[in-house]
């Protein structure tokens, strides 16, 4: 118990807090309400059992005698069917076909119309097929009903079915006995309407309540009376006929809305409700005036003691006090004592404001010296790490007025140039020390400037003797620092030029002029001193116009002259004559030098440079452009001669000075300007980056001289294209010349003999040329062939006697004609009637080549040897026929007589041979009749 | 809204059965495939009803002239003829059920139907329909044999009612009986009778009918008042016409009444459809109680019938062959199938049309009820007439005799 009570007083606290206040409000409230709660819950439970059994009550009676009544009603119907199934009407019915109609119908129409809930009669066969019917109703004959009636016949037993659906028909079927065979032949079919039967009985049910019958499946068969809403107290009865087995089982359902059975309830239970806030909050109201009254003087109380504690002062009045019990007299007391404290305090203030006053005076004279200071004046503890004060100043320095003040100095620290940073620290340590130290140091600024500040410190000591504080002076000495420091710069840069004057290659010459014309040198380098081989004291402070020049170049000294007395830049070339009268070619450059102060040039620079060199290498190179039998040629980009050597005036005839300046086309034959354009465009194009082609040219006197043009662009420093140059060759003899070889290489080509040329000067003597009419021979290419030997032809076949006459021949340096088997590359045999004539040289007259010539004899060869064989097959017959032959020549002399001839003549083939014609034959007689008579 | 409409799948099979028997019937070259295909001849009757001999004995009739047929080689070329025997439970329901499974059979050449004028009488136009031919051993209602169809498939060898109630009102003028009570059944037996009462009476001199009764079949109990109703109506006999369990009811009740109560009953042969003499016990012979009849082994003594008598006695498991119940049933269905035989073979076909015709030829037979000669004629569809019927009466030791000895 008391654990509970002391979680309530927990639980309590967390709601209320620490106000007394509501605590004692709200324990009463708790006081007042766990017993009227528990009091109220167990009512209510009590009443609300009372009302439910009240509702069931009520359903019961109404649900119980609705069962009542209509199972009265039902267990009636079915005896009633009952009797009638069991009628000798019925019985009878079975059987009598024609007379049924006479009583039985009437007896089922009276039956019908004396129950108005049997909607249909029938008595049925064994099969269930009906005998005769009888209804007052428009249903459509459902095949379960003589299903129905089958089912009774077969079973012996009554069946009764509620039909599928929420109709509320029931199918009764009574089986029908006949007494002679004793079995059942067929069955009494009632429909009957339960809302008709069961319908009257419901009707006098009180309102309020809705009955429906359900059957076993929980279709809703029979409902009387509207239900608007799901939510209802219900109460089910069975519906049973004990006695009949084949009652379908059926359920009435009595119910009322559960508003209306449970309303009184329900307005109960909000009274309650009601009824107990109220109480709740009458208690909670009269508790919190209680306390309100219990605890306002504490409040008060408190209030005033937590001024005090606000800021030192005591302010508020009296704390209220009623009555005399313990509060009051806790009141009075605090009372006197809030007086006593208040009248302490205005005396304590009064003093504290006046040295106040005292010491704000004394800082802002303080503040006022210091901000006049331009320099910083600080002090900080002994490890720098506390700023204790820091004048104004710093502001130039860097902004550090929203820094803290304790931490000035240590910003300021990280302002130090971080290489200073070791310098810092010995230095401070030589404070440390030495009590002393000065240093001077850079400052990168936020912006990143530089700053170059000068620090002091001092170690000051307290009374007992022992370091408490640094005190320090910054003092900006940027500018002094930086003035120092860029005249050392520039003495640097004064002595570096001066060594670079001293030491170029070029002379430099420095002049001081006035505006009286004075030009007098104040410096002349070592390099001007070696060129002119004068010594500086000859030089300096003297006219400059003592440098000696050449006589040739007098020209150019009074140019040289006139340029430095207008003050103005210039170039020059001159021969300088030297101290020991030689001359150099210099090239001299002047240049002002602007004087200080008002614009006017106060000295003269000359650079005097060595073109010696240069000038003679122009010279040679002018020699040699001049004596080549080449042209030498610059055009312009637009085509325009700007350079001619001497050679152009003596193949063209054109003078140089006439040319140029003229277009080169013009110079051209014009059958060969588009040819030359398109050469030229191509190297303008960039796609080449050279020509090189033969175009014809005019000469003066109207001639055409084949020149080969060589051309390149010329380009200035930029790479931009500023025109060509090349050179121009006369070929015109060569070319002709080699048009004559063109002309005889084509004989060559064209000539049906395979010729070879074969170079004796080389080891080997190889093939170094050779005819398509050699190549078409042979079968070997001339790629194939060049280079090596013609042995290649012969194959293996090397043995040949003709080859050894040819190696005679060779031997001999003479020509010679040999017919050779050759082999074509293929393998084929052919017959090479080769003519071999050796080449001299035209001076020396020794033997540089052979020239072989080839003719493929093989046809004629074969031809002759067919030819041969057919004479010898002739000869063959001639000699071994047995008729006598004789030959004639071309001359009509005997050429030849076969044997037979011989045998028959009795001449010899010899002294035939040689005769004419007729002396034989005129011959013929007698040596016939001699031979014939042997 | 015919609840007829409503189809039911023996429609179909009677279809299915039609379609099947039809194309047999079609294929009639087969003849020589189906050479040992059995010929059915059916028999609808009252096998479930438990007082009921009739349907016993009409079905041994059957069996014992299809044996014989069979013995003697089967019709058609030797194919043996079967007996297919339906239980109707006397309700028409079942009798038109059983109708439609032997329209559905191959090979059926005819059906006997059973003691049940009303189920007979509701068979008729399905028996047409399906050109089914119906021979009558039994029914009585004229309308039977007399429904006005063409082609008519219904022969009977047996009594009508008009002959029958003809035969009793005749036999009460006979008897010298004035004034009679009628007991009628609510059916369509009864209306028949009734009818043919009234008819007979206005064609011939006969009682008066003092009171006509109406009973509910299967009610036995109504009967008493029935026969209160009449006696009170000052009637000198009863005629009756009734099945044998309302018969006994009746002859218990009118025992049980004093002697002077106790009115002698004509009854119709309904009675004879059962074991009437044991249902009633004694209280038969303390009655006056005639039946009429159209077969006795008693009284058709000709070859045929004598040498039936030990085979039939064999088959009821009786001596005498005048102990046999319903042994109408027995003789005019033996009758009847031999017909169906000699017009089956001069037909030479199993096509029920041209047997329905060979029926109507002259047929000659010597049967067990009659000489035929011929059985039927076109128009005449009764083989029996009505000087052949006769009176008979119940011995005390249960032997059913004819009236005249």
């Amino acid at each position: 118990m008391i654990q509970v009570l002391r979680l309530i007083e927990v639980a309590v606290d967390r709601v209320v807090g620490h106000s007394l206040t509501r605590r004692v409000g709200a324990f009463g409230l708790l006081m007042g309400v766990v017993p009227a709660l528990v009091v109220s819950i167990f009512t209510g439970l009590i009443i609300f059992s009372l009302m439910v059994d009240r509702v069931n009550a009520n359903l019961s009676e109404a649900g119980g005698l609705a069962q009542q009544q209509v199972l009265f009603r039902l267990s009636n119907g079915e005896q009633t069917l009952s009797d009638i199934a069991d009628s000798t009407i019925v019985r009878n019915g079975l059987l009598d076909t024609e007379g049924r109609s006479g009583y039985l119908d009437p007896f089922l129409h009276s039956y019908v119309a004396r129950y108005p809930a049997v909607e249909l009669a029938a008595l049925t066969d064994f099969q269930g097929e009906p005998l005769t019917l009888v209804a007052n109703t428009s249903l459509p004959w459902d095949p379960a009903l003589w299903a129905t009636a089958r089912t009774a016949v077969d079973r012996g037993e009554a069946i009764w079915k509620m039909l599928e659906g929420d109709t509320p028909i029931a199918v009764v079927a009574y089986p029908v006995l006949y007494p002679p065979t004793s079995s059942f032949e067929g069955a009494l079919v009632v429909l009957i309407d339960l809302r008709k039967t069961v319908g009257a009985a419901l009707e006098r049910m009180p309102t309020g309540l809705t009955v429906e019958v359900f059957d076993l499946r929980g279709e809703l068969k029979l409902r009387h009376g509207a239900l608007e809403s799901q939510l209802r107290a219900s109460m089910r009865f069975p519906l049973v006929l004990p006695h009949l087995d084949g009652f379908p089982g059926l359920e009435l359902v009595v119910s009322m809305s559960a508003w209306e059975a449970y309303k009184p309830l329900a307005i109960f239970f909000s009274l309650f409700i009601a009824l107990g806030l109220i109480s709740i909050m009458v208690a909670r109201s009269i508790s919190q005036r209680l306390s309100a009254q219990l605890l306002g003087p504490l409040r008060k109380l408190d209030d005033a003691v937590s001024n005090v504690g606000l800021d030192g002062r005591v302010r508020g009045g009296d704390v209220p006090v009623f009555g005399h019990d313990e509060i009051a007299r806790l009141a009075t007391g605090f009372n006197r004592m809030m007086a006593a404290i208040r009248s302490a305090q205005e005396e304590l203030e009064s003093k504290v404001v006046e040295r106040t006053r005292r010491l704000h005076t004394a800082q802002s004279r303080l503040n006022g010296v210091l901000e006049s200071i331009r320099d910083i004046i600080y002090s900080v503890s002994l490890d720098h790490s506390r700023t204790l004060y820091m004048s104004p100043a710093h502001r130039e320095i860097a902004e550090l007025r929203d820094v803290p003040a304790e931490r000035r100095y240590t910003v300021l620290c990280t302002l130090v140039h971080p290489d200073e940073a070791g310098r810092i620290e010995a230095f401070r340590r030589e404070v440390q020390t030495s009590g002393f130290g000065e240093i001077r140091y850079r400052l990168r600024k936020l912006d990143g400037s530089a700053l170059w500040v000068q620090e002091r410190a001092y170690l000051v000591f307290d009374e007992t003797g022992k370091p408490s504080h640094i005190d320090g002076i910054l003092t900006d000495v940027t500018a002094g620092v930086s003035a120092e420091l860029a005249r050392e710069a520039a003495e640097r840069s004064l002595r570096i030029r001066d060594r670079a004057l001293a030491s170029c290659d070029e002379g430099v010459l420095i002049a001081e002029v006035t505006d009286d014309r004075v030009e007098r040198l104040v410096y002349a380098n070592d390099a001007f001193l070696s060129l002119s081989g004068r010594c500086r004291e000859e030089l300096i402070d003297k006219d400059w116009r003592t440098i000696e020049v050449d006589e040739r170049d007098a020209q150019s000294l009074r140019e040289l002259r006139r340029i430095i007395r207008n003050r103005s830049h210039g170039r020059q070339r001159m021969r300088l004559k030297r101290k020991d009268a030689t001359s150099l070619w210099v090239e001299i450059s002047v240049a002002p030098v602007q004087g200080t102060g008002n614009g006017s040039a106060s000295h003269m620079i000359g650079i005097i440079t060595n073109v010696s060199e240069l000038v003679h290498g122009e010279q040679r190179y002018r020699k040699v452009v001049d004596a080549v039998r080449e042209v030498i040629y610059q055009v312009d980009n637009e085509g325009r001669w700007t350079f001619l050597n001497p050679a152009w005036t003596a193949i063209t005839g054109h003078k140089v000075e006439e040319t140029l300046g003229a277009s080169f086309f013009d110079f051209v034959h014009p059958d060969d300007h588009p040819f030359n354009v398109e050469c030229f465009s191509e190297l303008i194009a960039g796609k080449r980056d050279h020509v090189r082609h033969e175009v014809r040219y005019l000469t003066r006197n109207g001639e055409t001289r084949w020149m080969q043009v060589f051309g390149q662009p010329v380009t200035d420093d930029d790479g931009d294209l500023i025109g060509f140059s090349g050179t121009l060759a006369d070929i015109t003899e060569s070319r002709d010349a080699a048009e004559i070889l063109r002309l005889r290489d084509r004989a060559l080509q064209a000539s049906s003999n395979g010729i070879v040329i074969v170079d004796r000067s080389q080891r080997g003597n190889p093939v170094i040329f050779v005819n398509s009419a050699f190549e078409r021979i042979t079968g070997y290419t001339a790629a194939e062939i060049t280079g090596r030997n013609c042995k290649l032809l012969q194959g293996r076949d090397t043995n040949q006697s003709e080859v050894e006459v040819l190696r005679e021949a060779l031997r001999q340096e003479k020509p010679c004609t040999v017919t050779l088997r050759n082999y074509r590359k293929s393998g084929e045999m052919f017959w090479n009637e080769l003519t071999v004539s050796p080449v001299r040289d035209a001076d020396t007259g020794a033997v540089t080549h052979y020239v072989g010539v080839q003719n493929d004899v093989t046809a004629r060869r074969e031809a002759d040897l067919r030819l041969l064989d057919l004479f010898m097959r002739l000869d063959m017959v001639f000699t071994l026929s047995p008729d006598g032959f004789v030959s004639f020549d071309g001359d009509d002399r005997v050429a030849f007589v076969n044997p037979a001839f011989e045998r028959m003549s009795g001449f010899s083939s010899g002294e035939m041979a040689g005769l004419t014609r007729d002396a034989p034959i005129a011959g013929l007689p007698s040596r016939t009749d001699r031979t014939a008579n042997r | 809204m015919n609840p007829r409409a409503v189809v039911s799948d023996t429609r179909r099979r009677l279809i299915g059965g039609a379609v099947a028997a039809g194309a047999l019937v079609a294929a009639g070259g087969w003849r020589g495939a189906l050479a040992a295909e059995p010929l059915v001849v059916g028999i609808d009757a009252e096998f479930g009803d438990p007082t009921s001999t009739s349907a016993i004995a009409i079905r041994r009739g059957v069996k014992e002239a299809a044996r014989e047929i069979n013995d003697k080689g089967g019709l058609l070329g030797g194919r043996p003829l079967v007996v297919m025997a339906l239980d109707n439970r006397s309700l028409p329901a079942r009798g038109l059920a059983n109708l439609r499974q032997f329209a559905a059979t191959p090979n059926l050449l005819a059906y006997l139907c059973g003691k049940f004028s009303p189920v007979t009488l509701e068979q008729i136009p399905l028996v047409h329909d399906e050109k089914i031919i119906l021979l009558n051993p039994w029914s009585a209602a004229d309308s039977i044999a007399d429904n006005g169809r063409t082609p008519n498939f219904a022969f009977r060898v047996g009594l009508r009612d008009s002959w029958a109630m003809g035969a009793l009102l005749d036999s009460a003028r006979d008897r010298g009986l004035q004034r009679v009570g009628l007991i009628l059944p609510t059916s369509a037996w009864g209306r028949s009778c009734k009818t043919a009462v009234d008819n007979h009476l206005a064609a011939n001199h006969g009682p008066a009918i003092t009171m006509t009764e109406w009973h509910h079949w299967g009610d036995a109990t109504g009967l008493a008042a029935r026969y209160a109703a009449i006696l009170a109506s000052g009637a000198e006999a009863v005629i009756l016409v009734a099945n044998e369990p309302e018969g006994a009811a009746l002859v218990k009740t009118i025992a049980a009444l004093p002697q002077a109560d106790r009115l002698p009953v004509l009854s119709h042969w309904g009675v004879a459809g059962g074991p009437f003499a044991k249902l009633c016990g004694t209280a038969l012979h303390d009655i006056d109680f005639s039946l009429v009849q159209t077969f006795s082994f008693a009284r058709q003594t000709h070859a045929e019938a004598v040498a039936m008598i030990p085979r039939a006695c064999e088959l009821f498991g009786v001596g005498d062959p005048t102990h046999i119940d319903s042994v109408g049933g027995f003789a005019h269905a033996y009758d009847l199938v031999q017909l169906l035989a000699r017009a089956v073979e001069r037909a030479g076909t199993t096509d029920r049309n041209q047997i329905r015709e060979a029926l109507l030829q002259p047929i000659e037979y010597r049967g067990l009820t009659h000489h035929y000669a011929p059985a039927f004629a076109a128009g005449r569809q009764e083989a029996l007439s009505p000087d052949q019927l006769f009176m008979a009466r119940f011995h005390p030791d249960g032997r059913l005799l004819p009236l005249e000895t």
